[in-house]
């Protein structure tokens, strides 16, 4: 009997190696936890059928080197593993299947690392709860009656549900971050640019990079550093060099943790999180992002005027579904009516309204102009300060249905987590604390964010603070 | 309305006025940004250059071809099947 619960990579590695178990029976444990408990949860949209044929072939190669080969992974959705089906949970990409690797996918699968199945997320990754998909809702492993946040919820629910022994999402506002914090797991948002997004389905091409969840810093890492580095098929993509220089100083932006949008249970769990850092030797200050208070606002023109346009190309023509109308024009509009879900459409149309010449200006070149302050009042307090500290998210996970009818309570959920994807920074939630409500522990997170291509400093810090060696 | 027509999606009616008092919502609040003062709009590819493709022969011709027309819902004969596009009902 594998211990699914204690499980990291690291364990699983060692064990392969000397032969306690085989990449068959791993792969086949996870398989049957599945079957036993995933309905409930529902993170998975479909377990691959070639998942033991996979993992035959990955036992080839398991060696003392490469500690990937073996690996059950489960991937988000909306990026490409050749062969299989991709949907970004829409019903504009049904029957879609990919006819390429991801060049994430394609490194992780070069290493042996085995693919459990695609789950669920915001149609388009567009959501902070798992709702918005249009195959159904996932249920947060640790209370069945709250979402596991999202856009990734699905992945971060597998991993948290011992459905997976880690998962890749993506984040464009705090897609992995926030289901992560929700899910009581570490998710890391690396640097842009630092993941090929080759593979991956665009929604705010500015924003968009993959990332790991885990259920420790250690294997997000190890994750990190095994999809990370430029690619010739994403003009975007860096290789980004890591230094280190000591880590001393941890900034607090307290002026942005005064509203009283923030559950006071997760206030405390930050501030005993400070004491932590200060007992490990860290020196905590203050200070300013003066256009902080901005971000979620940038974000909400920004990313759905990127949203309308990358999402311009599902017509009904390339792929997916298609609906018949009397002239191509309709064909457009009755499959693009019908394909996408409520909260695509509703961002579509934003998106259109602020990139309309009357009101360019207005909206999306001042939301530009703030993004460059940002990047600059980011740029200051790191010449002050080694990382940020925030929570994650203003409270624990919700009530399914709790938000579903109010887009700008939803929105909130992400109001600490844009900056980073706005600035282009990596950033890292970790679980810290719990809030418990009718019985049940629900965890909070924290968030460390760091100047662009210091991943290094995230892990050092994470590891810290988790006890991890 | 005409945004949803705009963005090539069809609607209706009971949606369009949902969709109304959202959109006014959302706007409202990023409406904030107009307090904002100073800055200037940074060029938005300023670290970006664009890359192109080497002018040679990348792959062999056709070997990407099935499984990408596969895709396609409408399909005749290899190629993409699309309705006319000039001299239509406009």
């Amino acid at each position: 009997m594998i211990d699914l619960k204690n499980i990291t990579i690291e364990k699983a590695h060692k064990a392969l190696i000397s032969g306690e178990y085989t990449v068959r029976e791993l792969a086949q444990a996870y398989l049957d936890e599945i079957k036993k408990n995933g309905n409930e949860i529902h993170a998975y949209l479909e377990v691959f059928d070639d998942v033991l044929k996979q993992a035959d072939l990955a036992q080839k190669k398991v060696s003392k080197e490469n500690l990937l080969a073996g690996i059950p992974i489960a991937i988000k959705d909306n990026m490409l593993f050749e062969g299989h089906r991709a949907g970004s949970a829409s019903k504009i990409l049904e029957g879609y299947v990919a006819p390429y690797d991801a060049t994430a996918i394609k490194k992780l699968r070069d290493a042996g690392v085995v693919f459990l199945g695609r789950t669920n997320m915001d149609e388009f990754a567009m959501g902070s709860s798992t709702e918005n998909s249009a195959y159904g809702l996932t249920k947060n492993p640790i209370d069945l009656s709250r979402v596991p946040g999202g856009s990734s919820g699905g992945s971060a629910a597998a991993v948290a549900g011992n459905l997976a022994l880690v998962s890749l999402g993506s984040d464009t506002g705090g897609s992995i971050r926030q289901p992560a914090s929700h899910c009581g797991i570490v998710g890391l948002k690396p640097t842009y640019g630092s993941i090929s997004r080759h593979g991956l389905m665009a929604m705010g091409s500015s924003l968009d990079i993959i990332g790991p969840f885990a259920k420790t810093v250690s294997d997000v890492e190890i994750l990190f550093n095994a999809m990370k580095g430029k690619d010739k098929y994403d003009s975007t993509s860096i290789d980004t060099s890591m230094s280190g220089t000591e880590i001393k100083t941890l900034g607090v932006p307290r002026h942005f943790l005064k509203g009283d949008g923030i559950d006071p249970d997760v206030m405390n769990a930050f501030e005993n999180s400070l004491e932590k850092f200060k007992k490990l030797g860290f020196k905590i200050v203050d200070i300013e992002l003066p256009n902080i208070e901005y971000s979620l606002a940038v974000y909400y023109v920004l990313m759905p005027a990127e949203v309308s346009t990358n999402l311009s190309r599902f017509d009904g023509v390339k792929y997916g579904l298609h609906r018949e109308g009397k002239d191509l024009l309709e064909d457009y509009i009755l499959t693009r009516g019908e394909g996408f879900g409520r909260e695509a459409r509703r961002r579509i149309m934003l998106g259109a309204y602020v990139l309309s010449s009357g009101y360019y200006d207005a909206y999306y070149n001042k939301a530009l102009t703030v993004r460059e302050l940002l990047k600059s009042d980011f740029a200051k307090a790191f010449e002050k300060v080694d990382a940020i500290l925030t929570p994650t998210a203003p409270a624990p996970a919700f009530k399914i249905g709790e938000k579903t009818s109010d887009p700008i309570a939803m929105y909130l959920e992400d109001i600490f987590t844009v900056t980073a994807n706005l600035v282009g920074i990596p950033a890292i939630s970790i679980p810290n604390g719990y809030k418990t409500i009718e019985d049940k522990k629900l965890p909070t997170g924290l968030q460390i964010m760091s100047s662009h291509g210091r991943e290094d400093i995230l892990f050092v810090l994470g590891k810290r603070f988790l006890n991890e060696s | 309305m005409k945004l949803a027509n705009l963005s090539r999606l069809k609607l209706s009616d009971e949606e369009i006025t949902k969709m109304q008092g959202d959109m006014t919502s959302i706007l409202a609040y990023v409406d904030k940004l107009k307090s904002v003062s100073g800055g200037e709009s940074g060029p938005v590819m300023s670290v970006n250059k664009n890359v192109f493709r080497d002018d040679a022969i990348s792959h062999e011709p056709g070997i990407y071809t099935e499984k990408l027309i596969k895709a396609a819902p409408k399909t005749e004969k290899g190629f993409v099947k699309v309705k006319k596009i000039l001299g239509g009902s406009q």
